[in-house]
């Protein structure tokens, strides 16, 4: 008869530890703190929101004393560091694994320059510079060389991109970790409404990203394509897209207070905000809006050609009187 | 030959034991399990089809969950031995100091590699019942990351000898964590170097042991195909001998030591 | 050094490196022999170097300078373990295995063969007084019953020499009893067994010799029978009063009980001229008899302070 206490093998390898034993033994110790910290950091980062509140139109003093708050450093940091390296993933996702890199300083010199790309819109346009894993006739590190490129992902070539679906769940674990991550709401929206067909939740996605950056003209802009393009909504477009238009107005003025302007992607977004507002107008068969918004868009963004053509579109459904439908 | 490797096996079979009755393991693999399970709730992203965060997920977990423990339980070995004197009567009986060490890293990469193999399975089980297939390459990364852990239990038990218990987590970790990051970063400062600078960091970069280049996670996630066998044949033979490194270097130092 | 010695130690020095630079020299030209068959009680106070001897032996620490042999051979050496048990200071075993598990690992390593496993565990099992707990984890034994699994992983194999520290450490009267009884029997079998211990009176019951460190060096090294000897004292009871004139040499004057005095000498022809000498000065003597002496006075006037 066995007494108490002693070893059988299937106690040995079925007794679970005991709840103390395995929150205090040392493995599991620090992976729960990492976890608790983990899990904590979220709802921590949206209590703390309010403070790390950064608007485009902050003054230099406010942003100094932000600077010097040790605590809103520190919390404003760590978002932002999560969320960019949550950023990197998506993008390691978007190109199958494989990291892409910006060119050197000499490599730029050499001619060589990133791709912008901007296939799928300007709303989830990025840049593509060399893979990180050089090709075998620039890597200097010879057999190991030849063995990264096996086990890291990584093709000759242009990137190629695979289905952005699975991007979804890490745009909305970003925008956990920080809510002002504009790019995450933008892309994340434009992946569920295309490729995952899912639109309604693209377009609640941009609502609750409206919400937490209410300066942003990107999710606006983004928001107003989405009514226009998947719910054919031209009135909820219009609306958005007048909100997008007039915050990077707000934006623009700031930036150029500080001697800085929009980015090239903003420019985009702001280009196509225009372009959607008129295309909004025109369905909603009010012409002379939709000229208006043409004329503006390209006093706002000269270089958007697209702008043109669609007031000559324009024009024509005037001069037509063709009716609402663009 | 059999005489010769006893002794070593039956410091490797109480090393197993002592690990899984102290519930080593064991939390660790309770904890992988419940993040791991957590993964499949992923259609509360409202998404379906999702593949790659599912194994993602997976993956993470079974890498860092696999170091630490492999890390915690190594480091720990001969310290513990030595402070609490169970050493002695081990070594009072006619057993080497090198077939006692050997002994200890039996020991302690067996049981690393029983949690991988755990993790793997669990693993492999959660994609089925999702219905994600993986490839031939998930069995190759289940290779390299058991090959990873005799490599890793090596270091960490020679470096055991020469740093305190809490050195020894702290830098191991660091360094199996943070190896991919130091290649990385290598790579993206490569071009902006010259003169001793360039030659510094390529010195650096080829005397690091690279355990990344055992982390075949990525593939796995994103669904390439099957990596040649030269390759896994590269990568055992260069665990081969980093490992025997490192046990060569923990041995001298642990005949030398006095006790 | 005598080849047909086990245990030859010649100039020994261990000197550990302590902090700041400073260095302790723990023994210090330690000169030994242990001759086959016999059993060697190894005593001293704290720090004396004891322990530090017994490690040379096995194999734990090297020797600063000096030379240290078991059966002729390297001290430490795989070989000269082979004959060899050994059971350490304090006795720490791996907490998470039995008893029985213990011993089997180390019947493995102490090159048994596997089949005899079970018998030779459970037969040491019954000889240390262990039967019915030897499926318990050893984190649930108390300090003698560890001290119990030592001694039997110690024995085991039937060495042809025993290396105890502390053997009695922990261990309540009956138990000491019994490993006493173990060491004889070894002792009856021509076995040699060299021994620390604080428990001098478990020395003087088993010991053919005594071998006293201190400071790292040998202070004295006898038989026991001889040491016996030279702790005899005779005692002398005399009635009256001493005269003022100094007692002679080789008399100690013990105490003094109104009109009794009580007097010491080591021999028969010193006590017969004290007699002479008293009963000179018109004191009667009361009575004279052997006091066998206590081995602790022995060491403490020996060392000069407490053995404890």
């Amino acid at each position: 008869m066995r007494r108490e206490g002693e070893y059988s093998f299937l106690r040995t390898v079925t007794s679970i530890p005991s709840v103390s034993s395995f929150i205090f033994h040392p493995s599991s110790f620090i992976l729960l703190i990492c976890l608790a910290g983990l899990i904590a950091a979220a709802p921590l980062a949206h209590l703390l929101a309010p403070q790390l509140y950064v608007e485009a139109r902050y003054k230099p003093g406010e942003f100094q004393a932000a600077k010097e708050s040790i605590a809103l450093s520190l919390m404003g940091q760590l978002q932002m560091s999560v969320g960019d390296l949550m950023w990197l993933k998506t993008l390691e996702y978007l190109h199958n694994g494989i990291i892409y890199r910006m060119p050197s300083q000499r490599e730029q010199s050499q001619g060589l320059q990133a791709a912008e790309f901007t296939g799928m819109g300007a709303g989830v346009a990025h840049h593509d510079g060399p893979s990180l894993v050089p090709d075998k006739d620039r890597d200097w590190r010879g057999p190991l060389g030849d063995v990264d490129r096996h086990i890291e992902p990584w093709r000759p070539g242009h990137p190629q991109h695979s289905d952005p679906q699975e991007l979804i769940p890490w745009y909305q674990l970003l925008v956990k970790f920080n809510p002002h991550y504009v790019q995450a709401y933008t892309n994340g929206a434009f992946f569920m409404s295309d490729f995952a067909r899912q639109p309604e939740m693209g377009r609640d996605f941009l609502i609750a990203g409206a919400e937490k950056n209410p300066w942003s003209f990107e999710i606006e802009s983004v928001l107003g394509r989405i009514y226009f393009d998947y719910f054919k909504d031209y009135e909820r477009a219009a609306d958005a897209l007048v909100k997008a238009t007039g915050l990077a107005k707000q934006e623009k003025r700031a930036l150029a207070e500080r001697q800085d302007k929009l980015d090239n992607i903003q420019g985009q977004l702001l280009g196509e905000a225009y372009l959607f507002l008129a295309r909004s107008y025109t369905g909603l068969g009010q012409f002379d809006e939709a000229l208006a918004a043409c004329d503006e868009g390209m006093e706002e963004v000269p270089g958007y050609n697209l702008l043109r053509v669609q007031k000559r579109i324009v024009k024509k459904h005037k001069a037509g009187e063709g009716g609402g439908s663009e | 030959m059999w005489k010769n490797i006893r002794k070593p096996v039956t410091i490797a079979r109480v090393t197993v034991l002592e690990s899984i009755r102290r519930k080593d393991p064991y939390v660790v693999l309770i904890l992988g399990a419940a993040m791991v399970l957590g993964a499949g709730l992923f259609s509360r992203f409202g998404v379906e089809g999702l593949e790659k965060f599912v194994k993602d997920v997976g993956f993470t977990v079974t890498t860092v969950f696999s170091i630490v423990i492999c890390v915690v339980a190594t480091a720990r070995q001969l310290p513990a031995e030595i402070q609490n004197r169970t050493l002695y009567p081990s070594l009072g009986k006619p057993i080497s100091r090198t077939s006692f060490y050997f002994g200890k890293y039996l020991g302690v990469s067996l049981m690393s590699c029983a949690v991988v193999v755990a993790f793997f399975v669990l693993l492999r089980v959660l994609l089925l019942v999702f219905g994600i297939p993986v490839g031939g390459v998930f069995y190759q990364a289940l290779y390299l990351r058991v090959l990873s852990m005799w490599f890793i239990a090596a270091g960490v038990l020679c470096l055991s000898l020469f740093l305190t218990h809490a050195a020894n987590v702290t830098i191991s970790l660091l360094a199996c964590m943070g190896m991919q990051l130091f290649a990385h970063s290598i790579l993206y400062i490569h071009d902006e170097l010259t003169g001793v600078s360039l030659r510094l960091a390529e010195a650096l970069y080829w005397m690091a042991p690279h355990l990344e280049l055992f982390d075949l996670s990525k593939k796995v996630i994103h669904g390439w195909p099957p990596i040649p066998m030269w390759v896994l044949g590269g990568m055992t033979l260069y665990g081969i001998v980093y490992a025997a490194v490192f046990f060569a270097v923990g041995c001298v130092r642990f005949r030398r030591m006095a006790l | 050094m005598d080849t047909k010695s086990v245990i030859g130690i010649s100039d020994l020095t261990v000197v550990y490196k302590a902090a700041r630079g400073k260095s302790i020299e723990a023994v210090s030209g330690l000169t030994l022999e242990v001759e086959e068959g016999e059993v060697v009680g190894f005593v001293g106070p704290n720090g004396a170097g004891k322990t530090t001897t017994i490690k040379v032996l096995m194999g734990f620490l090297f020797p600063t300078k000096g030379k240290a042999s078991v059966f002729g051979l390297e001290a430490g050496s795989v070989e000269a373990r082979r004959r060899t048990g050994f059971l350490p200071e304090v006795a720490v075993y791996y907490p998470f295995l039995t008893a029985r598990e213990t011993l089997a690992s180390y019947a493995t390593l102490q090159e048994i063969p596997a089949s005899d496993h079970d018998r030779i565990v459970s037969q040491l099992i019954e000889k240390v007084g262990l039967a019915g707990r030897d499926r318990e984890p050893l984190r649930n034994f108390s300090k003698g019953m560890l001290q119990r699994v030592g001694l039997a992983q110690a024995i085991m194999g039937d060495p042809d020499l025993l290396i105890l520290d502390e053997v009695t450490s922990g261990l309540d009267p009956v138990a000491r009893r019994d490993v006493r009884e173990i060491l004889l029997e070894f002792k009856s079998r021509g076995k040699t067994v060299f021994f620390s211990s604080h428990e001098l009176s478990e020395v003087t019951l088993v010991c053919d010799r005594v071998i006293l460190l201190d400071e790292g060096k040998v202070l004295e090294e006898r038989a026991l029978d001889e040491l016996r000897k030279s702790m005899r004292k005779l005692v002398t009871v005399a009635k009256g009063t001493l005269p003022a004139s100094a007692l002679p040499d080789g008399v100690t004057l013990r105490s003094v009980n109104e009109p009794y005095v009580t007097l010491v000498t080591n021999t028969e022809s010193a006590q017969e001229e004290l007699r002479k000498q008293l009963q000179a000065s018109g004191l009667e003597i009361v009575e004279t008899f052997q006091d066998s002496g206590s081995l602790e006075d022995y060491f403490v006037n020996t060392i000069g302070h407490k053995v404890t």
